[in-house]
């Protein structure tokens, strides 16, 4: 599964860079153990196929208005449509990239659209997350997750 | 005189990133028109001319080969040349659409310099 936390990892790097001109790193699981997330937006995005399951990207509130915020070029100061479209289109386009990596290894999966909603408190404790996978990412101004849930159908 | 582009994207972001790219790109813009979904696009083409399309593929509604299927039907539209702009890079599905007459594809996500190298030669 080492290749699925790399393709996420290079995937949100590559967005960050290309797109939104912010530095990010990718933590290890232990890394971000104990992080609070008060008000947070979370994209999710189903994975339907050979394989089933999710990918989300949770971001905390102020986290997710940086990402917006240069993503759009200009600043954004509350949780709002263009807020959820954007952290959506994270989301839309790390499973983008992963999907590509399933597929070089025969693994061919759908995605949907992203769903995205806004969520209270969360306290992020890698033992208690069981079989997904989880990438902590920070942008020094905050951290966020990447969330993947991958099961074999039937 | 510059040219005018419908951007066909399910999500308002990438419409402005797109939108914001093509003026970073120093390509001929005079105006931009936008759709949500390859539907709201054809209601969008029956009243506005356009020169070039950039389209998504994953969408709601109307996707963009289903999009490229119903523009090909329409004789005034169908020499409207359109590139993809998609996070979809399996070549079973740039093929589809390039089959389905797209002149080339942008993989998401994309610098200011990519959209310019693709899409020079249109404007």
């Amino acid at each position: 599964m080492d290749y699925l936390v790399d393709s996420i990892a290079a995937a949100t790097a590559d967005i960050f860079q290309s797109m939104l001109m912010m530095e990010v790193r990718a933590l290890t699981a232990e890394g971000a153990d104990g992080f609070v997330l008060d008000e947070s937006v979370c994209a999710a995005i189903q994975l339907e196929g050979l394989y089933r399951g999710s990918i989300e990207v949770l971001t905390p509130a102020p986290v997710a208005l940086e990402i917006t915020g240069n993503f759009l070029g200009l600043p954004v100061e509350q949780i709002d449509d263009d807020v959820r479209d954007a952290i959506g289109e994270l989301a839309n386009m790390v499973a983008g990239n992963l999907k590509l990596a399933l597929s070089e290894k025969g693994l061919e999966i759908k995605l949907s659209v992203p769903e995205t909603r806004v969520l209270p408190g969360y306290t992020y404790a890698p033992q208690a997350c069981g079989r997904a996978i989880i990438v902590p990412f920070d942008i020094g101004k905050g951290k966020f997750l990447v969330t993947l849930r991958l099961a074999e159908t039937g | 005189m510059g040219k005018k582009v419908l951007i066909i994207d399910d999500s308002s972001t990438m419409r402005k990133i797109v939108t914001r790219s093509l003026r970073q790109a120093g390509l001929d813009v005079d105006q931009i028109v936008e759709a949500g979904d390859g539907q709201e696009a054809l209601q969008v083409l029956a009243r506005e001319k356009v020169d070039i399309i950039l389209s998504d593929i994953n969408m709601p509604n109307m996707d963009g080969l289903e999009f490229l299927r119903q523009k090909a039907e329409i004789s005034l539209l169908k020499n409207i040349p359109v590139v993809m702009i998609t996070t979809e890079a399996g070549a079973d599905v740039i093929g589809e659409a390039k089959s389905l007459g797209a002149m080339g594809s942008i993989k998401k996500p994309f610098t200011a310099d990519q959209i310019q190298e693709t899409l020079s030669s249109l404007f």
